[in-house]
């Protein structure tokens, strides 16, 4: 064996090539492609070298702590959290909230999108990750908070800061509605259940004309922030922010405003997630994960700490809806098919279960990925699936292990 | 906590008396699976602070006795009533959900209670009404440290504080440390404080079956159920494991209730014995009765 420094990220490296090979290096051109051996060769480079910058950065931080590396990894401190994730959690949210003053019309597009499968993604964390419930019809939450907002707003006017609230209601009060029949069952048999709850949202989304206009799907109206409009003409009697401002009109305001307003409640939703995830209901979540039996001998209600589960998972899809409606302006049932569900489960398992910053990562990485490979789009499902087999091979646990709090250190 | 146990033992009066201080009262339980008769009005008492074991060939149904205890089955005849001493008696059956019947008509009153029993009772209610157990095969959470297995048992006094905890007040942290040194605690009864953050699963059998024992003590019971305790340890980890049933007797003043197959180890700690055979008491009495017992010979002590 060769020392661990270098042939780390070298498998790194060709794990890298193999994969970007065919996505980079083959340019279509008209009927025929063409051979580019430059960008994955590079993006190899990139790849080896940063891998390798990682251990020599891990290896001087071991160097560094004066007590020797704990034999049990996966056992790592919370209270005594490394400075590189005390940097991120400061400099992410800055960067966050830079960030769309600097991306394009496209870019912002593509960032919300990246922002709002955060949140499905974090939803779907606490169902499959934390209770170990395999959820396949996640998106029906998703298309609930959608169709919750446009509904809402077609029938009864409701505003989107109205929607948001009441969207996220409805989706936790259908998390509820689903979790109760599927109380008893486990693994293969929950997942079938819960995919079939999907289909059946969807396809009422798609069957009841008269109500919400079938595939033709439903106007959205953006939002607006304390009455003041991102049009550029105001309907009647309002204001439209440009002119509030006193700045010129650009279409990319709307897309920043939602963006900011979303990372906020990213930020928010993470904040709880976290917070969850160390309190003695995040802990029965888990704890029913590992052993159903074993919790209710200790007296932990299963019924309600699942549908605890299912609800808070469902709230968070049902705001992930609600902004999607929001960001497109229409909604209509072809955004919720099961391949979605597939795709934040993948998110979910890619990411690592039960971890939040990998979920996070898995969500940014597999929407902003297949966006920079448009040209590619045809084997963009291709890749996918390889990246899935290569991943569950060598990395089953996903990107980020999920960490467990110590307690020794701290002095209680 | 053990400061309240030591108290409520030397309030219940003369030693003599607590034979008769019945804890658990099981009454004619009969459980059928189909046509299988798994327990034929199984009938015993276990006396407050003692220790009771239950012996019996493989089969016999000491595990199902103890499901039924704990109300992870539901028997089809017969009571189970807890009587706390200075407290009211529960009917843990009552906790698993009844059958609606026409006379709950006459008492509209009671519907609700049976209809929030069905819904959400089970073994947690059995649990917080004081009854604990441990599993034959160990079931820790096994890819969460010990630590924290021990915090999930105390779920029910933990969780009451759920806004208090999203915001973390001072309350709710000062009640998370509380929690973490009564797990503490309960780990150094049991030797395993240099364990408390590995993960459960990576722990040697010996210690997993002690972990499970400090998890379910985590809950504060009143009964202690151990099911096969001893099984998978070596002579030198019996004999410690005797050690530390009898100190939990004795310094907590808890009701245990063990099934074992170690002859030894229960002839040594128990102050009663039941033996089943075939779903049913052949015979129950003190150590130096069972031993003597034709029937016992012949069916299991051979």
């Amino acid at each position: 064996m060769g020392h661990p420094l270098l042939t780390q990220p070298l498998l790194t490296a060709i794990l890298v090539l193999l994969l970007t090979a065919p996505v980079s290096g083959l340019v279509l051109d008209g009927y025929d492609f063409n051979l580019r051996w430059q960008p994955p060769l590079w993006l190899t480079l990139i790849a080896f070298c940063i891998h390798w910058m990682i251990l020599l950065f891990k290896r001087w931080r071991l160097g560094e702590k004066t007590g020797k590396p704990s034999p049990w990894s996966r056992v790592s401190s919370w209270g005594s959290r490394p400075s590189v994730h005390r940097l991120a959690f400061f400099v992410l949210p800055v960067v966050g909230l830079v960030l769309p003053f600097f991306l394009g019309k496209y870019g912002l597009t593509v960032a919300i999108l990246a922002l709002i499968y955060v949140l499905l993604a974090l939803g779907l964390n606490i169902v499959v990750g934390l209770a170990g419930l395999l959820d396949l019809g996640f998106v029906a939450f998703y298309a609930v908070g959608a169709y919750g907002y446009a509904l809402g707003h077609h029938y009864l006017g409701l505003g989107f800061w109205l929607s948001l609230p009441l969207g996220a209601l409805l989706a936790a009060c259908c998390g509820i509605v689903l979790g109760f029949p599927v109380l008893r069952m486990h693994g293969d048999y929950l997942a079938i259940v819960t995919l079939g709850f999907g289909e059946i949202i969807r396809l009422v989304l798609n069957n009841w004309m008269d109500f919400t206009g079938g595939p033709n799907g439903l106007r959205v109206d953006f939002p607006t922030f304390f009455g003041l409009e991102f049009s550029r003409h105001a309907k009647e009697g309002g204001i439209p922010i440009h002119e509030f401002l006193g700045i010129d009109y650009s279409s990319n305001t709307r897309n920043i405003f939602i963006y900011l307003v979303l990372f906020l409640v990213v930020l928010l939703i993470l904040a709880l997630v976290s917070r969850l995830k160390t309190m003695p209901l995040g802990r029965a979540w888990e704890a029913l994960r590992e052993d159903e039996i074993a919790c209710r001998s200790l007296g932990i209600n299963h019924v309600t700490v699942k549908l605890s589960a299912f609800a808070l998972g469902a709230m968070i899809g049902g705001i992930g809806g609600v902004f999607f409606a929001a960001s497109q302006g229409f909604v209509n049932p072809t955004s919720f098919t099961f391949f979605e569900s597939a795709l934040i489960l993948a998110i979910v398992v890619l990411g690592g279960l039960g971890s939040i910053p990998g979920v996070m990562i898995a969500a940014v990485v597999l929407t902003v990925l297949p966006e920079m490979l448009r040209d590619f789009s045809d084997y963009r499902i291709l890749v996918f699936g390889l990246a899935m087999v290569v991943m569950m091979i060598w990395r089953p646990q996903g990107l980020v292990r999920a960490r467990r709090p110590v307690f020794q250190g701290r002095k209680a | 906590m053990a400061a309240s146990r030591i108290g409520a033992g030397t309030a219940s009066g003369v030693p003599g008396e607590e034979s008769l201080n019945t804890l658990l009262d099981v009454q004619d339980v009969t459980l059928r699976f189909g046509g299988v008769v798994a327990l034929n009005r199984v009938s015993l008492q276990v006396a407050w602070g003692n220790i009771t074991a239950i012996i019996g060939p493989n089969g016999a149904g000491k595990t199902t006795l103890f499901n039924c205890i704990t109300g992870f089955y539901k028997p089809q005849n017969g009571h189970i009533i807890l009587t706390p001493p200075n407290r009211p008696a529960t009917h843990l059956h009552h906790l698993l959900g009844q059958s609606f019947a026409w006379s709950d008509l006459v008492h509209p009153g009671q519907v609700w209670g049976k209809l929030r029993a069905k819904m959400f009772g089970g073994p947690h209610s059995v649990c917080r009404a004081g009854i604990a157990r441990t599993f034959q095969n160990i079931r820790l959470f096994k890819e969460m440290t010990v630590l924290e297995n021990l915090l999930v048992a105390q779920y029910r006094q933990l969780n009451r504080y759920f806004f208090g905890g999203l915001l973390g007040t001072r309350h709710f942290r000062d009640e998370e440390n509380m929690a973490i040194n009564r797990a503490m605690e309960w780990l150094r009864f049991f030797s395993l404080e240099a364990d408390a953050d590995r993960l459960a699963g990576q722990l040697p059998y010996g210690h997993q079956r002690r972990v499970e024992m400090a998890r379910s003590l985590c809950t504060d019971p009143m009964v202690l159920c151990l099911d096969e305790p001893a099984a998978g340890l070596n002579p030198m980890e019996t004999q410690a494991l005797s050690h530390l049933i009898r100190r939990l007797k004795n310094d907590f003043n808890l009701t245990i209730l063990l099934i074992e197959h170690d002859i030894g180890l229960v002839m040594e700690l128990s102050d009663h014995i039941v033996v089943l055979d075939h779903g049913e008491v052949i015979a129950q009495g003190c150590p130096a009765d069972i031993q003597r017992n034709p029937r016992v010979v012949e069916a299991y002590l051979g």
